[in-house]
């Protein structure tokens, strides 16, 4: 009996201690077995290509692949043909077989192809190295790879140029690492400073691809850094305000100071992009700007002044400087008595002083103001007129106060903030309120 | 039974005054119903002539209208007369046309309807003929050599690559074409090729022609550059590592030379206008026509180098216009790379197009010339551009007087003197013009006609080659979209006579 | 003589045939009062549907050669204007429409007439009276801030437009009424296009 129970824990040890010698052991197998996969010669992982039947089992076995894998793959992609397979032509890539080569070497881990990428930057690589490796990081990096982009696509000799695919390739790659890390719009103000102006073009047009305020402010920042930079970024900010993107007073000041430049090219830039951002502000200056002795510059003016206004006076200085000193009077005379009834007013008042606010575009932001507070009114009635009115002015301002009503409980009320979005943002999204507050970051 | 007779002073007694009661009120009624009649119909005619008026406004609406839709078919814009007005339900018009400036005519027309009458006028600039449903054409000269590629698409379905039907393209000349391919670069043209009136097409190596080759009915006259009046700027030679913004609007330089390395982004809409224009290798040329279309008009030499890059914004050909103007003193080369969705049209001097830079749209030169394995994507959608371009632009419409010819029953026909059975409808009141057509028959006979239109039977007609109404081109706005050189039909055509 | 040749009328007779002479006067003189007071309202309405529609023809005839881009104030549902300023064009030069002097039709300070004016405030200024017998507000709408009338504008006057892209939608009421009687209202409404 005493023998038997002395056998059965003797097999237990045994089997404890196999088993816990199996789970030490597995990793190392398994380290062994990878590194058995690692040292795989190009010849290997040319046999992979030969012996994957459909581009499916391709991915699979090249996904089994070691480190060593990696510049292989590179150079399949910018040879854009198999691995050689002991001498003979190679044959040229497919599309489709490029894409899983791509898509696994991109999906290697980080730090694998940002040492490779690295070595291959300090190489100098060649321009269709360079392409294929911007392409590369544009996949997978994010805002720590930014200035490893920049040195792939930098020439080491900096006085030469940069070639325009390059280029090209540089903006792309940066603006799909800025929309996958949206934390590292912030730091592309240091990024401007710390590379050089050669690529800074190219980074403004980046961070123009990016829809965030975070963008914006970064653009905005980046003016008066550099004169010859600062007509891209005014027109990038322009593009910004024709989409409907709310700009905040901070940016649309620092667009209004350019306006006060002798450069006429700067003057229309600077015009331009006033007009876009519908800045109410700069009508003051745009309205002393109609008599500019540079036909560019009046032409210019007269279109932001027609922007901003939504009048047509066409070319006619005359009446633009009368149109506002009209408008001025309006505001000093009667504007605040006007926002108290809208702010205060019910009934018939509040449509009165509505209907009265409709013919001053040029205060349209505080007026839109002024409106939002009566989003917040119980009386349905005086908050669809508050919405329509609101999609009318067309004010940017009042976009958080709809996007709250569209949540409301009456479908009337929610309606009447949808068509206002849609009036003030020009986009036909449909009411579900989720995409409207994406679309407004 | 006795019979009571009354004697006169009991009828005497007897009178009463029912009867005159009766009379008063009846009277009163009568008279406020009289009164009330007449003013009634007072208000009734007055309404009357106020629909009369207006009927007069809408005929003479339709008036400008008949005579705006013929002015999209070479039609003069001339309906019907004083004497002989057009007949439209109850009324008459008559449209008179004035032709205000080169190419921009004004149209006046008076309606009648029973006592209204109406005058209205509008202003309209013709349409122009647009040259770039010719594709590629070069007017002294194309020369296609090993390895290019020639053919279309329709940017309206969506891009190049979505497309499988990539045929339709058109190549053509005023003179002969040569094409050149070899076994291992064969050229191909997707669409038909067609040399100048009795010229043929060379063909050398390894060439496949998918459409005609059949020679031109008759010449290609293009049309000169009408550069804008935009004030020039000075030379600018842009060297520097931040981009060069040209903002929307208008802009000119008396050159613009793009040094290496150095970026140009010209913002739509404008009208950039230059002197010359040279973009030197690694430079590149960004076209943004996300807001608009953008115009480009070059005086003098325009260079595109190799190893430069150009590229657009979008995808629609139409939005970029690329103009050379004069005769510069070099050929205009673009070797650039990249994709260029435009439209390039240098009318007085040579084109190199180089391999590297892909068109999508159309090019018209004087010569063109393509190098090395060059591509050339012909964007079928131009025809549609090209016949909305062809439509007249409205530029003024205005009243120029509205009331009534007399009293509410006035009659227009008698005002005028005219016997309303006499007059024709709006359709057979244009002014006559002489019309020169080619055209074929439903046998598919040659035809061809010179004469007055009102002597032509359209009936006849089932494919019109050419038409002309006094010397004008005449474009038929519902006819199917065409593209390229009409074709000759290789046999002389029969000559018709008067026919009506 | 006879008792028989001295016959008359008893009183009885007599106030009895007064009584149905004056019964069938005072019928005589309601149907002539109500013909009459129905021949004025008749009347007043006509007179004012007439004086309606010319006015609304007018009007719309004045703004069918405007541009709307050259149209303030922005009047659009559900908050109409009671004024319109615009421009016509006189015709072409150099290529480039010619436009005339700035108009205006709106509703006089007092609200009750219609009236057209041009260069309003300038040296040269020019103002017609079209029509002074303007409602305060249009027909079935009550100053209270809501639509009342069922035609998504609120609160609008006897003179209201609202634009939508290059139409013009003109809405008129005007009212009569004579010391304390019924008041007569007539409206009048139409679209038009802008033809620039």
């Amino acid at each position: 009996m005493r023998s038997g129970k002395g056998t059965g824990r003797r097999a237990a040890l045994a089997v404890l201690v196999i088993g816990m010698a199996a789970g030490l052991a597995a990793p190392l197998v398994a380290q062994g077995g990878r590194a058995s996969a690692s040292a795989q010669t190009p010849a290997a992982i040319a046999r992979l290509f030969d012996e994957a039947r459909t581009p499916q089992e391709l991915r699979r076995r090249l996904s089994t692949a070691g480190p060593e894998a990696v510049p292989i793959l590179f150079r399949c992609l910018v040879d854009d043909h198999y691995p050689p397979a002991g001498g003979g032509e190679r044959a040229a890539l497919t599309p489709e077989v490029r894409a899983v080569v791509f898509d696994v070497l991109c999906e290697r881990p980080r730090r694998e192809l940002t040492s490779f990428l690295e070595e291959l930057a300090a190489l100098p690589p060649s321009t269709s190295e360079r392409l294929e490796a911007q392409c590369v990081v544009g996949r997978f990096g994010s805002g720590d790879h930014a200035r490893l982009l920049a040195r792939l696509t930098l020439e080491a000799d900096p006085s030469a140029p940069i070639v325009p695919e390059l280029r090209a390739g540089f903006t792309e790659a940066l603006s799909a690492m800025l929309a996958r890390d949206g934390a590292a719009v912030s730091r592309m103000r240091e990024l401007v400073a710390d590379l050089p102006p050669r690529l800074s073009g190219s980074i403004v047009d980046a961070l123009a691809t990016v829809p965030s305020d975070e963008a914006t402010r970064c653009l905005a920042s980046l003016l008066g850094r550099s004169t010859g930079l600062d007509p891209l970024i005014l027109a990038r900010l322009a593009e910004r305000g024709r989409a409907g993107v709310h700009i905040d007073e901070n940016t649309q000041e620092a667009v209004r100071r350019y306006l006060g430049s002798a450069d006429p090219a700067i003057l229309c830039a600077a015009a331009h992009t006033a007009g876009e951002l519908r800045d109410c502000e700069a009508v003051e200056v745009l309205v002393q700007l109609v008599d500019h002795p540079e036909e560019r510059v009046r032409s210019s003016v007269f279109a932001a002044l027609a922007s901003i206004s939504g009048l047509a006076y066409g070319s006619d200085g005359a009446r633009w400087t009368s149109w506002y000193h009209a408008e001025m009077r309006w505001w000093d005379e009667e504007a605040d008595a006007l926002l108290v009834r809208i702010e205060r007013g019910h009934g018939a008042e509040f449509a009165r002083a509505a209907r009265q606010a409709m013919e001053h575009r040029l205060f349209r932001d505080r007026i839109a103001e002024a409106f939002a507070q009566a989003l917040r009114r119980n009386n349905l009635e005086e908050v669809r007129l508050s919405c329509r009115a609101l999609g009318q002015l067309g004010s940017t301002t009042a976009v958080r106060g709809l996007l709250e009503c569209m949540q409301a409980s009456d479908p009337s009320v929610r309606e009447a903030a949808w068509k206002a979005l849609q009036s003030i943002t020009g986009s036909d999204l449909p009411p579900e309120s989720d995409s409207w507050t994406r679309l407004n970051g | 039974m006795k019979m009571r007779v009354r004697s006169s002073e009991e009828r005497a007694g007897r009178r009463g005054s029912a009867l005159v009661f009766s009379l008063v009120a009846v009277s009163t009624v009568v008279v406020l119903a009289a009164s009330f009649t007449q003013y009634a119909s007072i208000v009734s005619s007055r309404q009357a002539q106020a629909v009369d008026r207006k009927r007069a406004f809408y005929v003479a609406e339709a008036g400008l209208a008949e005579a705006y839709v013929g002015l999209t078919c070479g039609k003069s814009g001339e309906v019907g007369s004083q004497e002989a007005p057009a007949l439209l339900g109850e009324g008459v018009f008559w449209t008179h046309a004035t032709e205000l400036s080169e190419g921009v005519i004004q149209l006046e027309c008076t309606g009648m309807v029973g006592s209204g009458r109406a005058k209205l006028s509008v202003v309209a600039r013709r349409g122009l003929e647009s040259v770039f449903t010719l594709g590629v054409f070069g007017n002294k000269a194309v020369t296609v050599p090993a390895g290019s590629r020639v053919d279309a698409y329709d940017s309206s379905q969506g891009s190049y690559a979505s497309q499988s039907d990539k045929t339709g393209a058109a190549l053509g000349s005023n003179a002969g074409v040569v094409i050149t391919g070899t076994a291992a670069l064969p050229t191909v043209i997707s669409g038909d090729v067609t040399p100048g009136p009795g010229k043929t097409v060379t063909v050398m190596g390894n060439v496949q022609i998918s459409g005609s080759t059949q020679p031109a009915h008759a010449p290609t006259v293009l049309p000169g550059v009408d550069v804008p009046a935009v004030v020039l700027g000075p030379a600018t030679v842009h060297n520097s590592a931040y981009p060069l913004v040209i903002p929307a609007g208008q802009c000119g330089y008396q050159s613009l030379t793009i040094k290496s390395g150095s970026q140009l982004l010209i913002q739509g809409p404008s009208t950039v206008v230059l002197g010359a224009l040279s973009v030197e290798s690694s430079a590149d040329v960004t076209f943004d026509t996300t807001n608009g279309p953008i115009e480009l008009f070059v005086s003098g030499n325009c260079n595109l180098a190799t190893g430069s890059l150009v590229s657009t914004s979008g995808t629609e050909p139409a939005d970029v216009l690329v103009q050379v103007s004069g005769t510069p003193t070099s050929p205009v080369t673009l070797r650039a790379s990249g994709n260029l969705y435009g439209l390039v049209f240098v009318p007085q001097a040579q084109v190199i197009l180089g391999s590297p830079l892909k068109v999508f749209g159309a090019l018209v030169a004087d010569k063109v010339t393509l190098e090395g394995a060059a591509q050339l994507h012909f964007d079928k959608n131009l025809a549609a551009v090209a016949a909305e371009e062809r439509m007249p632009r409205q530029l003024a419409w205005r009243i120029i007087d509205m009331g009534s010819i007399g009293e509410a029953s006035s009659d227009p026909f008698d005002v005028l003197g005219l016997d309303k059975t006499a007059l024709l409808p709006p359709a057979e009141s244009h002014k006559d013009q002489v019309l020169v057509i080619d055209y074929y028959d439903y046998s598919n006979v040659y035809h061809t006609y010179d004469g007055l239109e009102s002597q032509f039977d359209w009936t006849v007609v089932k494919d019109v080659i050419e038409a002309t109404r006094d010397a004008e081109d005449v474009f038929f706005p519902r006819s199917p979209l065409k593209t390229g050189l009409k074709k000759s039909p290789g046999v002389l055509p029969v000559v018709d006579g008067p026919m009506v | 003589m006879s008792q028989r040749g001295r016959a008359g009328f008893t009183v009885i007779e007599a106030m009895i045939a007064l009584v149905i002479v004056g019964l069938v006067l005072t019928k005589l003189t309601l149907v002539v009062d109500q013909a009459r007071r129905a021949h004025e309202e008749e009347s007043v309405c006509m007179a004012l549907d007439d004086q309606a529609l010319e006015l609304i023809d007018r009007i719309s005839y004045a703004l069918y050669g405007s541009d709307p881009q050259r149209i303030t104030p922005f009047m659009q549902t559900p908050l109409p204007a009671s004024e319109i300023h615009f421009q016509v064009t006189l015709g072409v030069e150099n290529g480039e429409a010619v436009w005339g002097e700035p108009e205006v039709i709106g509703l006089s300070e007092q609200g009750d007439s219609v009236y057209w004016g041009q260069n309003v405030g300038e040296a040269d200024e020019r103002m017609v009276v079209w029509a002074n017998t303007v409602s305060e507000l249009l027909q079935d709408e009550v100053l209270n801030g809501v639509d009342d009338n069922g035609n998504d504008l609120a609160d609008e006057l006897g003179l209201s437009f609202v634009m939508d892209g290059k139409s013009i939608t003109i809405r008129l009421t005007l009212e009569r009424s004579k010391d304390d009687e019924k008041t007569v209202q007539v409206t009048r409404e139409t679209t038009i296009t802008c033809r620039n």
